[in-house]
């Protein structure tokens, strides 16, 4: 691996859970690739991300009981697992919503103002 | 809540594997199939949008083995294919499998087997409730070198009224000989035993019917009453009613007042019926030591409280009781608790073999360990190869520990099962007279002892490999460049090798040791003059006779004591009669018998002596020619003739020991009077015999004062004897049935008829039987020390020689060079011998420390033979040293034999 990619991941790992729920709780049902989709385009392509990069935390967050998925049809009748955000996602998505700000809160007050 | 739920489905997932990668791969491929359908309709080719697909996605195989480690637990995973590597390779190697595994099963098999005895007599508590409270009465008289002396009614009336830190005192007595029950039903023989009434409930034993003793049934003169095992219940009554029934024991009608419950027996003792003691305080005698006594603590008081608090009442026994002992005698309390009671010496003998098998299991180990070493050498080549494909080393340590992992616990598993299977052969070559053996059974301990031997088994191997690879780790790293090939060993091989071998002989040279040590106490109690000769030719029974055929009309419940004698006079002339019996003497009950460890034990007073006792006395009452059918010899004086008896002569033999140290001599003991009060009467002695042996051969023989059959009208006719009976024929069919016949001859008063069907020809055995038990303990230590011992050299030497064949399978090259330039064979053979030589060297100084060391706990076991025996060391050395030689020696001489051409082409 690339270290670039390491890199990647680092920037990406506490937060891909929370952008994942975000999104479905914005957008509803969603199959993995429109997600990815999804994310590139609110990122405007500032980070790339492998889209195969989302399946650990799929797999992370349906073990947890936050997101549930379902094969269904697309619209050009293809097979996709649709994932659909779960009550509890939605409880836990407002807790982690509120633990990030209140970090990153924390860490603006700690950075030295940049004039 | 969600990180419970997350890790069940993880744990689900290590099953559910195949599942889940389908589910995914159709997920991903569902993926792939939507990006592609995207880029054409953004104008791409469809080989392009494919292309242009997979770049998006990123490695496929790369994201789904990410997802399987979020979706299950990935090590899990990396075992499963470490196991799967590891089993295949044991399977292509089955030599080895089978030899490691095979060490490995007899190792933690005998370890476990051995366990269990221990766990079974030493660790698991009586089966009585509180019976960490309750202790042995026992006492100590240094001054008289007595170690051990137990309780009597004196005894147990001032325990019962004055002590302080017992809550209960009960008092107990058996016979080895069994009571004859009549009255309803057959005649039977039953084993009984004599209790007070504190005994039964003191032990836990509530009746399961009808009720316990009471104090009134304890007082000398009230109703005769027993109480019976469940066993017998079961038997006598088909476990119905019986309640308020009567038997007659010996002659007395005993109501039943209740049955015991299932469990309960006292210790391995096979009593059936327990009855009142009834001890009466006026006939109590002090000192006098003819019963055992039992006591439960008060809670909280400790064993040292409880031995200050009997210190305190021995003046009270004195001034009660009248006797005394002399200060020299230093009498005092000596409790112990009824456990150890129970497990006596047979503690130390178990720890000792434990200890020995625990040895076995090491070197076992070891030999495994090395056999691990040796094919990891052997590996080398693949595991560089693997190494430099990207297995990390901590990879490859890993396959090496699982392949330890596996074979231990295959053969842990497999050495369970021989612990359960070779259990009733062990107990059976060691019954004789192990404590608690009915108790002895594989339980969870046991499973879990053989468990933690695994564990520690592999945290061995471990420490072995760790080792191992400490040494090796630059060496291995090198062996792509060599092709696994290499002029001589590695010093950094050799160095863990020549370790192995090391502790393979000093661990060999212990248990050999220990071995010998054993051997050399057999062999000295062997030579010990045991007061008898050929005891195969001793036939000894006990012969209870009928109350009625000996009773008088007028005190039926009595038996005469003339009529008594004179009967028992009777079948021993009719016996002596019977072709080829030499000699027939008896005694009565069962004194006297040598080797029994069931004496009688009592104190003597000399006449015109300062009122010493001589205490720990063998008492005992025997018939004219009872020494001389044991060949016991008559130093002085003569020996008892019938009219004596029926005279009733106030004479007695003494022994030796007894004559020698009071009188200086045989000779000058005779005419000498003893007696058993200082006010007497006196007993003249009449005759020295010489010293046997009652209490197993390693101890001193006892001082023993013989007296005649009593035939006063004071005391009752004894109706139990013991015959013994000295012929060539003993142990020959027919010889038993022989002396049946010839005592239905007996015409007089009795009908010998019934003494057949009465059954009361009990306790049957030879001199040879008890010989043989008094032996046991020293054979079965010495037997099974034999075993581990042999097994032991076994194994060292299969070490030793693996590792030396290794070595010259090794250096190969460096022979066949070696050959080339003109080495003789003879020098090659002496080199490879003389490196084995020199590490067996090392081996044998080091397990001379340690056997050294280990021996002293032996001690108790030895007799005639101290732990650092000189001759035992030399012989065990040379055995170690000469075995060593030979398994260098066989690898050499195929080395030497190699045709030099072969090998160098071959390399």
């Amino acid at each position: 691996m690339s270290s670039g990619t390491k890199k990647r991941v680092e920037l990406l790992q506490g937060t891909l859970d929370l952008i994942v729920l975000r999104t479905l709780a914005t957008m509803g049902s969603q199959h993995a690739y429109a997600i990815a989709a999804r994310l590139e385009q609110v990122a405007d392509n500032e980070f790339v991300l492998n889209q195969g990069t989302l399946y650990p935390a799929l797999v992370r967050l349906e073990q947890r009981g936050w997101i549930k998925g379902i094969w269904q049809k697309t619209e050009n009748n293809r097979d996709a697992k649709y994932y659909t955000i779960t009550k509890a996602g939605l409880r836990a998505l407002t807790q982690q919503t509120e633990r990030w700000q209140r970090l990153v809160g924390f860490l603006e007050k700690l950075s030295p103002k940049e004039s | 809540m969600w990180r419970l739920r997350r890790f069940l489905l993880r744990m689900k997932n290590i099953v559910g594997r195949s599942r889940a990668d389908h589910e995914l791969t159709r997920e991903v491929s569902s993926h792939l199939t939507l990006l592609e359908d995207e880029f054409q309709r953004q104008g791409l080719q469809p080989s392009e949008a494919r292309l242009a697909a997979r770049r998006a996605f990123g490695g496929v195989e790369q994201a789904m083995e990410l997802q399987r480690e979020e979706r299950s637990f990935a090590f899990v995973d990396r075992i499963r294919q470490d196991v799967r590597y590891t089993v295949r390779a044991l399977i292509k190697n089955p030599g080895f499998t089978l030899i490691a595994v095979l060490m490995l099963v007899l190792g933690i098999g005998a370890t476990t087997a051995m366990f269990s005895v221990i766990n079974g007599v030493l660790i698991r508590p009586l089966p009585y409730p509180g019976q960490d409270r309750l202790i042995e009465l026992v006492h100590e008289a240094p001054g008289l070198r007595i170690s051990e002396l137990f309780a009597s009614p004196a005894i147990y009336f001032v325990y019962r009224d004055h002590s302080q830190a017992f809550e209960s005192v009960a008092l107990w007595d058996w016979d080895a000989s069994p009571s004859t029950v009549t009255g309803s039903g057959e005649p039977e023989a039953v084993q009984s035993l004599v209790v007070t009434h504190e005994f039964l409930s003191m032990l836990g034993a509530a009746p399961i019917l009808g009720r316990g003793f009471s104090e009134a049934d304890d007082v000398a003169g009230s109703t005769p009453t027993v109480i019976i095992s469940y066993g017998y219940w079961r038997r006598h009554f088909g476990g119905t009613g019986g309640l308020g029934q009567t038997l007659v024991v010996d002659g007395i009608p005993r109501q039943v007042i209740g049955v015991l419950p299932q469990w309960f027996r006292f210790f391995d003792y096979p009593a059936e019926i327990f009855f009142p003691l009834q001890p009466v305080r006026s006939a109590a005698r002090w000192p006098s030591f003819d019963g055992r006594g039992m006591a439960r603590l008060k809670r909280g008081v400790t064993l040292e409280a409880a031995n200050a608090d009997v210190r305190r009442m021995i003046p009270i026994l004195h001034t009660e009781f009248g006797g005394n002992f002399s200060e020299d005698a230093r009498f005092g309390p000596r409790l112990r608790f009824l456990k150890d009671s129970v497990v006596g010496k047979f503690g130390d003998t178990l720890w000792l073999l434990m200890a020995t098998i625990g040895l076995l299991l090491l070197i076992a180990c070891v030999n495994v360990a090395s056999l691990i070493t040796a094919r990891v050498q052997t590996r080398r080549h693949e595991l560089a190869v693997r190494a430099a494909l990207g297995a990390g080393w901590s990879r490859i340590v890993r396959l090496v520990l699982t392949e330890s992992v596996i074979l231990v616990l295959v053969g842990g598993a497999c050495g369970l099962g021989l612990a359960y299977f070779s259990l009733p052969l062990l107990l059976s070559a060691s019954a004789a007279d192990l404590p608690q053996i009915q108790t002895i059974k594989i339980d969870f301990r046991v499973v879990l002892a053989a468990l933690a031997v695994s564990v520690l088994a592999i945290l061995m191997f471990t420490l072995i490999l760790a080792l191992h690879f400490a040494f090796t780790r630059h060496e291995l790293a090198g062996a792509l460049h060599s092709g696994g090939r290499s002029m001589t060993g590695r010093r950094e091989d050799n160095r863990i090798r020549h370790f192995l071998i090391v502790a393979e002989v000093s661990l060999a040279l212990v248990l050999l040791t220990g071995s010998g040590l054993m051997i050399r106490t057999f062999r000295t109690l062997q030579h010990v003059d045991p007061g008898f000769r050929d005891p195969g030719r001793v036939q000894i029974l006990q012969l209870t006779i009928p109350l009625a055929d000996i009773s008088d009309a007028a005190q039926s419940d009595v038996p005469n004591p003339e009529r008594t004698f004179r009967l028992q006079n009777a079948i021993q002339d009719q016996w002596t009669a019977v072709a080829g019996v030499e000699s027939v003497g008896f005694s009565a009950f069962n004194d006297g018998l040598p080797l029994d460890g069931d004496g009688r034990g009592g104190g003597i007073i000399i006449e015109g002596r300062t009122p010493v006792t001589e205490m720990g006395v063998e008492i005992q009452f025997i018939s004219p020619k009872f020494f001389e059918t044991f060949q016991t010899p008559l130093l002085a004086g003569r020996s008892f003739e019938w009219k004596d008896i029926y005279d009733g002569r106030a004479i007695v033999l003494i022994s030796e020991n007894l004559a020698r140290g009071e009188w200086g001599s045989a000779e000058a003991a005779l005419g000498k009077r003893i007696g058993r009060s200082p006010s007497g009467p006196w007993w003249e002695v009449v005759g020295v015999v010489g010293n046997v042996h009652h209490n197993g051969l390693s101890e001193p023989a006892p001082k023993t004062v013989s007296f005649p059959l009593p035939i006063t009208s004071a005391q009752p006719g004894i109706r139990t004897a013991t015959f013994i009976i000295r012929s060539a024929r003993v142990g020959t069919p027919g010889f038993l049935e022989d002396l049946q016949k010839a005592a239905r001859k007996l015409n007089g008063n009795v009908a010998l008829g019934k003494l057949q069907t009465l059954g009361v020809l009990g306790n049957v055995q030879t001199l040879g039987d008890l010989y043989r038990r008094s032996m046991a303990r020293t054979s079965t230590t010495l037997t099974l020390l034999a075993i581990t011992g042999t097994m032991a050299l076994l194994l060292a030497l299969i070490g030793m020689y693996g590792a030396v064949s290794f070595s010259v399978s090794q250096r190969r090259r460096e022979v066949g060079i070696r050959l080339a330039l003109g080495a003789r064979p003879a020098e090659l053979r002496w080199f490879f011998v003389r490196h084995g030589l020199a590490l067996a060297g090392i081996g044998v100084v080091i397990g001379i420390g340690f056997a050294a060391w280990l021996t002293q706990l032996m001690t108790s076991q030895l007799f005639g033979v101290t732990p650092l025996d000189p001759t035992t060391y030399a012989a065990v050395v040379l055995a170690v040293v000469g075995a060593n030689a030979v398994s260098s020696y066989l690898p050499a001489r195929r080395a030497s034999r190699m045709d030099p051409v072969e090998v160098l082409k071959i390399e």
